[in-house]
């Protein structure tokens, strides 16, 4: 089987050779290239190699497609700091009062020069991979993305005391989402990660995701035109998982919190589970309690399928060594 | 004992009734402190409750918002009101930022509990760098500094940072926290903090033990950390 098969054998539940895997490896690819991250993410041809490289060197079955997450943010006029070594981040929120989210308006995608970028790269990789390696492509959610717009703190004042102005930022939010997903997967992305960690149990109770995020997910998933799959970004989603089953998506993350017996469960063959490596745990971890962790994930797989194996953030720590990168893929090249 | 009806309340973030009920507590008892105490019990059994997943971050964020602004309507600036009526020696001053980051829920939730548990918060702010930590520590008396931060770059950069901190003031006491801390939960000692806290309730019986400790009452003085 090629990539592409696995994947696709694990979402639907069908008989794959091995358990697919996959590195999120982003801001890797300028380790690889001895370049620093604000340098990687300033042109495609840099992304393109970047995850060749990492593909050719790990082998795990899957490609990135996107650029940095922040990016979305500064499409939006807000300013992102770069670092040495961990991802960009966004700086001071900017749609912080009524009037600002009511006067703002979603980005143009081609004047934005990290997405015109990031569609390159998407091109160049489809070239490149065809269709045996996925490429994956993603959108932080409209439900997620006023963490960044807003403050976390300001946001969770709106979802409580302000339905109208919510409303407002939902509605551009979510004109930005579904065309900013529809321009990478016309560019060749293979399915589009829906990034909600706001949806997350541990972040709002399930009742008010339930009339708030889950609404706003449901009605932008449905005019993404290809696959999706959820993710929570590290968070918690297992209390999520009855209501996500219902959404037209291919999976979803679990975090390391979840348990993997229960959520296989509570899926019930509908989509594949991602998960639930600790990006962060697997920094100061040895060769011998990474196998160990494989193997544990491994075992509580059952049947052999229906389940991705992946850093459970999304993106996987700029700290983790090429040592416990290579025993990863070693891990699923020779054994099961 | 702690009370259902407000604890209830605020996790159901029912503005209205958070409102009627502290407004008729301070009606039938209008000293401050005792209040404290009372709403000091729901907001450690709030803590808890999200110690152990079963409220989300919101509740616990709008539970500090809402009791914090009651307060200051009824006793115009609560915080402010207990720290005056204080001889310096016995406020407990806490100082606490941001570190390399904008995000900043972790350290609002925290300085609302510490305020209710009658600190005196003294804000340096968000996406504070290693070069202006270092010059509010030599420019300022503190001695107890609470740095939350986001990213695990910036979580591994306090190294440094805490380092150089010590060489201005060798006997400041160092509490960390964030998402990284709670990740790997060895990583506060990696970069030498004195104390970590996953959530409030985990700093507060910390705090209140050193401030015990080193209470001019008891013989000794805060200016061991000077």
């Amino acid at each position: 089987m090629n990539s592409m098969e696995r994947i696709f054998a694990a979402v639907q539940w069908q008989e794959v050779d091995r358990l697919p895997f996959i590195l999120n490896l982003t801001h890797h690819g300028a380790k690889v290239l001895n370049l620093s991250i604000r340098e990687y993410y300033s042109k495609a041809e840099y992304m393109v190699e970047g995850q060749i490289k990492l593909w050719k060197k790990y082998q795990d079955d899957v490609v990135i497609g996107i650029s940095y997450f922040a990016s979305e943010f500064k499409a939006w006029g807000g300013d992102v700091k770069f670092f040495l070594d961990g991802p960009p981040n966004s700086m001071r929120p900017n749609l912080t009062t009524p009037e600002a989210i009511f006067t703002a308006k979603p980005p143009q995608i081609d004047d934005i020069p990290e997405f015109t970028e990031t569609l390159k790269t998407i091109r160049h990789l489809k070239e490149y991979f065809g269709d045996k390696v996925p490429i994956i492509g993603g959108i932080i959610s409209p439900f997620s993305f006023p963490i960044m717009q807003m403050g976390f703190n300001k946001y969770i004042e709106l979802l409580y005391q302000d339905r109208n102005t919510f409303n407002e930022l939902m509605k551009k939010n979510m004109e930005h989402a579904v065309n900013w997903a529809n321009r990478q997967l016309e560019a060749g992305a293979t399915m589009i990660v829906y990034f909600d960690p706001m949806g997350s149990a541990e972040m709002i109770p399930p009742s008010l995701y339930l009339e708030t995020g889950y609404q706003i997910a449901k009605r932008t998933v449905a005019q993404i035109k290809g696959p999706v799959v959820y993710h929570f970004a590290s968070s918690s989603s297992q209390k999520n998982l009855p209501k996500l089953i219902e959404l037209p998506i291919k999976g979803t993350s679990i975090s390391n919190k979840d348990n993997i017996t229960e959520c296989l469960k509570i899926m019930d063959k509908k989509a594949a589970l991602l998960g639930n490596l600790s990006g962060i745990q697997l920094i100061h971890t040895t060769p011998n309690q990474v196998i160990d962790k494989l193997n544990k994930i491994v075992n509580n797989v059952t049947p052999k399928t229906g389940f991705i194996v992946s850093d459970h953030h999304g993106e996987i720590s700029y700290f983790v060594s090429d040592e416990i990168l290579t025993i990863i893929s070693q891990f699923f090249h020779k054994k099961f | 004992m702690k009370d259902p009806d407000l604890e209830q309340a605020l996790l159901d973030v029912d503005f209205l009734s958070v409102q009627s009920i502290l407004h008729s507590w301070v009606k039938d008892n209008p000293d401050i402190d005792e209040i404290l105490e009372k709403i000091q019990v729901i907001m450690e059994s709030i803590g808890k409750k999200w110690e152990n997943s079963s409220i989300a971050l919101s509740q616990v964020y709008m539970a500090g918002k809402l009791v914090e602004k009651n307060l200051n309507e009824l006793f115009e600036d609560f915080s402010h009101s207990i720290q005056k009526n204080q001889p310096k020696s016995l406020q407990k001053d806490v100082y606490t930022g941001v570190f390399e980051d904008y995000h900043a829920l972790g350290q609002i939730i925290l300085n609302s509990f510490l305020r209710l548990a009658g600190y005196n918060v003294i804000n340096l702010g968000i996406g504070l760098t290693k070069g202006e930590l270092c010059e509010q520590v030599k420019n300022q008396q503190i001695s107890i500094l609470l740095l939350s931060t986001l990213m695990l770059s910036s979580a591994k950069h306090l190294e440094e940072t805490i380092r150089d901190l010590r060489k201005i003031k060798p006997n400041i006491v160092i509490f960390v926290g964030g998402a990284p801390f709670n990740f790997q939960q060895d990583l506060w000692e990696r970069i030498g903090a004195d104390y970590y806290g996953a959530s409030p309730n985990a700093i507060l019986p910390i705090l209140n033990n050193i401030f015990k400790q080193f209470n001019p009452s008891n013989g000794h003085s805060m200016e061991v950390f000077q």
